[in-house]
Formats: C-alpha cells, structure tokens, sequence
C-alpha cells in the first residue's frame, strides 16, 4: 500500500466537515457579538458624550471586558466551541486570547509568567495591525499627495 | 426551540422596517430657504435643524448606502448652506448622536440664552475626536 492508496482510505474514512453548517453558525454567532457591539455603542451615544465616531473605543473596551469574563469563567469556550471563526474574528476574539494566555501563565509568576506569555498568541495580531495600518496610511498620505483621492 | 429561532429572527427581519424621517426646522416660525437645498440631495432622507442668529445645526440623516460617503455629502451641504446663510455658522453632521441631541433640543424647547449653550455643546461635541 503505498501513500496515495492509504490517504484514500483516510479520506474515506474520515467524517465530512460540515462546511455549510460552520459557515451559518459562524455567521450567525458573529452577528450576535457585534449586534451586541452595535447595541453598546448606541449606549455610550445615548448616555455620554460621545458621537458615532468617538463611541468606538469604549464600545471596545466593554466588549473586551465582557470577553474577559466569559474567558475566566469558560463560558467563551462554549461559544467558540459553536461559532469558530465567528467568535475568534471580532475583538472578543482578540480579548480572549490575550486573557486565556495570561490565565494559562499565572502560576510562572505575574511578571516573566503572565508578563512575558500573555501576548504570545496576540502579539503577532498586535503586530501585523500595525504594520498593515503603517502601509495603507502611507499609501493613502501618497494618494493625497498626488491628488488622487481627498481626506 | 427551532420554532422559536424562527420566530426570533421573523421578529427581528421585521423590526428593521423603520419610519420614514420627517424634516424639523426649531424654532418653526423661522421662515428659511434651507429646506429647496437640502431637498435637491436625494441621498439625505430627513433632516432636523436648530437655528439661532449666529449659527444653523443642521443633523442629516444620509441613507445606508450612501453613508459611505457621509464626508462628502456634509461638506458639500455646508457649503451650499453657507452660500444661502453667509452670516452664520453652519454645522451639517450625519452623525446620530447630533441628530438625538438636536432631537432633546426641538422638545425642550428652550430659551434663547439655553439655547446658544446647548448649540455651543453639540458643536464642541462634534469637534471631538478622541
């Protein structure tokens, strides 16, 4: 048997991955997240001072806080367990995987355990946001430069 | 449980049907020619309006697609509305809290001497961006 003939065998072998199925759920677990996110800005503007443009950074800092919770109590993992993609893309996402580092790290000791691990998996968002950020600025500076598009 | 999520989302596709925006000018006495200008953009759906005699608030509110362009059609508007107005100071916002606050402002109805505080507010509030 060589190696074509025994993946075969796996392929058939092996579930379907219900494709379609995940794709509705992370759709519609996503969605709820940020309803959720849209419902907490609409919050922050009716409540406080803040406009649709200034409303974003608390909204957030409260779905990260929220993330926070359901991380450290576990419900998080439930709901990815269910929406995959759909409750890793949106900034909970981002919160829970800062959290659940810094939580796995604790018994290392607050500064090299939690310090030095709690980005280890968010980092590489951290820095690739920035950097993608840096270039699409510095392509847009240069477009207005030219005269291509305005502000 | 499945009959509930459909009922869950019926209730939910059907609560997106909103009501049409109506077009407010306070104080109403105030007979001015903002209205032809803002009616030539069919890109704006209503409008809610606060004058005084130094300054037009003016809270658009722009339709979905076209929000994209939101900038754009607020510069283009305070620019005709300056032309009409060139005594005063134009504010054009599609932002909705202006439009909520400007909203509070048309029901309290309020005195002169309010009412330069509360337009002097909602500029300063607009003029944020942290």
């Amino acid at each position: 048997m060589d190696q074509q003939q025994f993946q075969k065998i796996v392929d058939e072998k092996n579930p379907k991955v219900p494709y379609f199925m995940n794709i509705i759920k992370a759709f519609i677990v996503g969605g709820i997240i940020c309803t959720i996110g849209q419902l907490i800005t609409f919050f922050y503007m009716r409540f406080f001072p803040f406009t649709e443009a200034t409303a974003g950074n608390p909204t957030v800092a409260t779905l990260v806080f929220i993330a926070m919770i359901l991380t450290g109590t576990g419900i998080y993992k439930k709901i990815a367990q269910v929406g995959g993609a759909g409750s890793a893309v949106p900034v909970t996402g981002f919160g829970n995987a800062v959290i659940s580092a810094a939580i796995e790290h604790r018994s290392e000791g607050y500064v090299l355990g939690v310090g030095g691990n709690m980005f280890k998996l968010a980092g590489s968002v951290i820095l690739f946001g920035v950097l993608s950020a840096f270039v699409v600025a510095l392509i847009k500076t240069i477009l207005v430069n030219i005269g291509v598009i305005s502000w | 449980m499945k009959k509930s999520i459909i009922f869950f989302l019926l209730a939910l596709s059907l609560g997106a049907c909103s009501s049409a925006q109506e077009q407010v000018i306070f104080p109403s006495d105030d007979s001015t020619s903002l209205n032809p200008i803002i009616q030539k953009h069919d890109t704006i759906h209503g409008y809610k309006s606060v004058i005084n005699e130094e300054a037009i608030l003016v809270a658009i509110s722009i339709n979905r697609f076209d929000r994209f362009n939101k900038t754009k059609i607020e510069k283009k508007l305070t620019k005709q509305i300056e032309k009409a107005f060139p005594e005063k100071e134009v504010l054009v916002s599609g932002d909705q809290k202006v439009m909520w606050e400007v909203e509070s402002i048309i029901e309290q109805k309020p005195k002169k001497e309010d009412l330069k505080k509360l337009i002097e507010k909602i500029k300063s509030l607009s003029k944020e961006e942290t």
